[in-house]
């Protein structure tokens, strides 16, 4: 199995969506003023890093798997307020905002902070979301059993 | 409370049923050992679902317990696989020579659950369970689950985890998205026949959002495409002659209906694995011998299954590019199957040895110092050669032929064991 620096939002072999929930979770706890250690937050940013490598700053163009960008358009498309993603300089963009969010991510001290918080803790449901999504849609035209329902 | 409550309750429920089956008879530590490996997983699940806070946001509740529920569905099966693997309906005579192999071609640690599967009538794996990344679960249909004719294609199944733990599935994927890509390119007026909201310019597909989000999935599908040529390269190298024979007894001429997208159609296989047999012959010349005759025949035993039907146009052209890109690797592939086989040090089938197998089969007797692929190849030979034992009924032949394979292939197990250690 992959281990989470190795994988990407749309590898089958380690549990993306499970990260994004308990990232999702640790994000929770910040929200409310709890200090707690953030693994899964650390680990769903080496995702990010592995999926999206051109962004780690030497100017190379690196390939990024049409996988990872549908799972993450998709979760952002899918959040209100985030406005839908149309370029892949967008989308690069905004993973590079998302990983330094969650990178400097602390307890909230005031309102701005819960809401940015909040955002944050949305985006990983909903990449949780996308990533189990996409799973399911490679198999899911396998044509079922005919006695099954 | 109540979706904590029922989380709770259904991981109850699944960790009683594994106590249960822990009170079995288990023939082998691993399939024991993988059993508790999903208990403590779902120990795990239950610590967290118990660890949440009484003030806990219900997105992040619903998704936890979501999630949970997700892995029950995921590993319930393999509970039942691994019960199965108790059961004296297989041939426990292969368990100890399969592990040795699977150790041999995949890793010194590696660990094997050998069992028996009603939902399809195919071998069968798992595939990189994150519970139990070091091991291979191989499933045999029911019915023919003490069939050592059949043991070759477990080379497939194992082919499976080859192709994780070596992570082939990274190595491939930039050349095969490529070529999908490339595909869109060449096949740019019907792509925007299809998909015109995509607004896809010549030249531009690489970088348009829309059509790398589009051709994900179909991407998804040559990849794996990708993985069953392997594994089937794989089975052919360690196998030889033997794989393509029990590839054809189950699967010949093939299941009515429209094909699985994520396999290559079956002629593409045939195909492939003849293709896979020449090459592999230039390194071992008296291996791999698929004459012309026996070319056409086994051909023939096949036909494809339906493509996607006229009417789904979308599907059928992204799986048109899928079944490309997935051929545009194949030169590749089998050159990682085979080096898969050299690496393993696993030598190729010697003529001399299936000869001693097959004269020891003559007077019923099972075979000394033989080799796994000398017996499977022996066995077929005679299975297909009507003059081998010509007073005995299809039946008996039948019969006889695959005791003394597992007769066989339990005194391979008996002289590794008894080998003095070098």
């Amino acid at each position: 199995m992959q281990s989470a620096a190795q994988a990407d939002l749309a590898s089958f072999d380690s549990n993306v969506p499970l990260l994004a929930i308990e990232a999702a979770n640790e994000i929770d706890e910040l929200v409310v003023g709890r200090n707690v250690p953030l693994n899964a937050v650390r680990q769903l940013t080496e995702v990010l890093q592995h999926s999206f490598p051109s962004d780690s700053g030497n100017g190379q163009n690196y390939f990024v798997d049409s996988g990872s960008v549908a799972v993450f358009s998709e979760a952002f498309n899918g959040v209100s307020g985030t406005g839908a993603i149309s370029s892949l300089e967008q989308l690069r963009e905004r993973v590079r905002a998302f990983k330094a969010a969650l990178h400097v991510a602390k307890p909230a001290s005031n309102e701005g902070e819960i809401e940015q918080l909040k955002n944050l803790r949305a985006l990983c449901l909903a990449l949780a979301s996308s990533a189990a999504s996409f799973r399911n849609s490679i198999y899911e035209a396998h044509p079922p059993h005919p006695f099954e329902a | 409370v109540l979706l904590i409550d029922y989380s709770l309750g259904r991981l109850d429920a699944a960790l009683e049923e594994i106590n249960r089956i822990e009170d079995s008879e288990f023939p082998y530590d691993q399939s024991h050992e993988a059993l508790g490996r999903i208990r403590d997983l779902f120990k795990d699940c239950r610590k967290r679902i118990v660890q949440l806070p009484s003030d806990k946001a219900l997105d992040i509740v619903k998704a936890m317990c979501g999630e949970v529920l997700t892995t029950l569905f995921r590993y319930l099966p393999l509970i039942g696989f691994i019960l199965r693997s108790t059961n004296v309906r297989n041939a426990f005579e292969l368990y100890g020579p399969l592990l040795r192999l699977a150790r041999q071609i995949v890793s010194p640690t590696t660990k094997l659950v050998l069992s028996s599967e009603w939902r399809m009538y195919s071998p069968f794996t798992y595939l990189r369970i994150p519970a139990l990344p070091e091991f291979v679960l191989i499933g045999f249909p029911a019915p023919e689950s003490a069939n050592p004719l059949l043991l070759p294609l477990a080379g497939h199944e194992l082919g499976h985890t080859v192709w994780g733990t070596r992570a082939f599935g990274t190595q491939y994927r930039q050349q095969i998205e490529q070529h999908v890509i490339n595909g869109v390119e060449t096949n740019f007026q019907e792509y925007n026949r299809l998909f015109g909201s995509d607004n896809l310019i010549a030249g531009e597909a690489q970088n348009n959002i829309f059509v790398r989000r589009r051709i994900a999935v179909p991407a998804a599908w040559a990849l794996r495409q990708a993985e069953e040529y392997f594994c089937d390269f794989l089975g052919l190298a360690l196998f030889d002659k033997a794989y393509l024979h029990a590839f054809a007894y189950l699967v010949s001429p093939a299941p009515a209906g429209e094909r699985a997208v994520f396999y290559p159609n079956t002629i593409r296989r045939i195909d492939a694995l003849l293709t896979a047999a020449d090459v592999f012959k230039e390194k071992a010349p008296d291996a791999y011998v698929a004459e012309e005759g026996f070319r056409r025949e086994f051909r023939e035993l096949f036909q494809d299954q339906s493509d996607p039907a006229p009417a789904e146009r979308e599907k059928r052209f992204f799986v048109a590019l899928a079944d490309s890109a997935a051929d545009s690797v194949v030169a590749r592939l089998i050159s990682d199957a085979e080096k898969v086989r050299l690496d393993s040090a696993i030598p190729p089938l010697a003529v001399q040895a299936k000869t001693d197998v097959l004269n020891s089969f003559k007077f019923e007797v099972p075979a000394q110092q033989a080799t796994l692929s000398s017996v499977v190849n022996a066995a077929w030979d005679a299975y297909h050669d009507a003059t081998f034992w010509p007073d005995a009924t299809a039946d008996q032949k039948n019969h006889t032929l695959k005791e003394l394979a597992l007769k066989t292939i339990e005194v391979i197990e008996i002289e590794q064991i008894t080998k003095p250690s070098e």
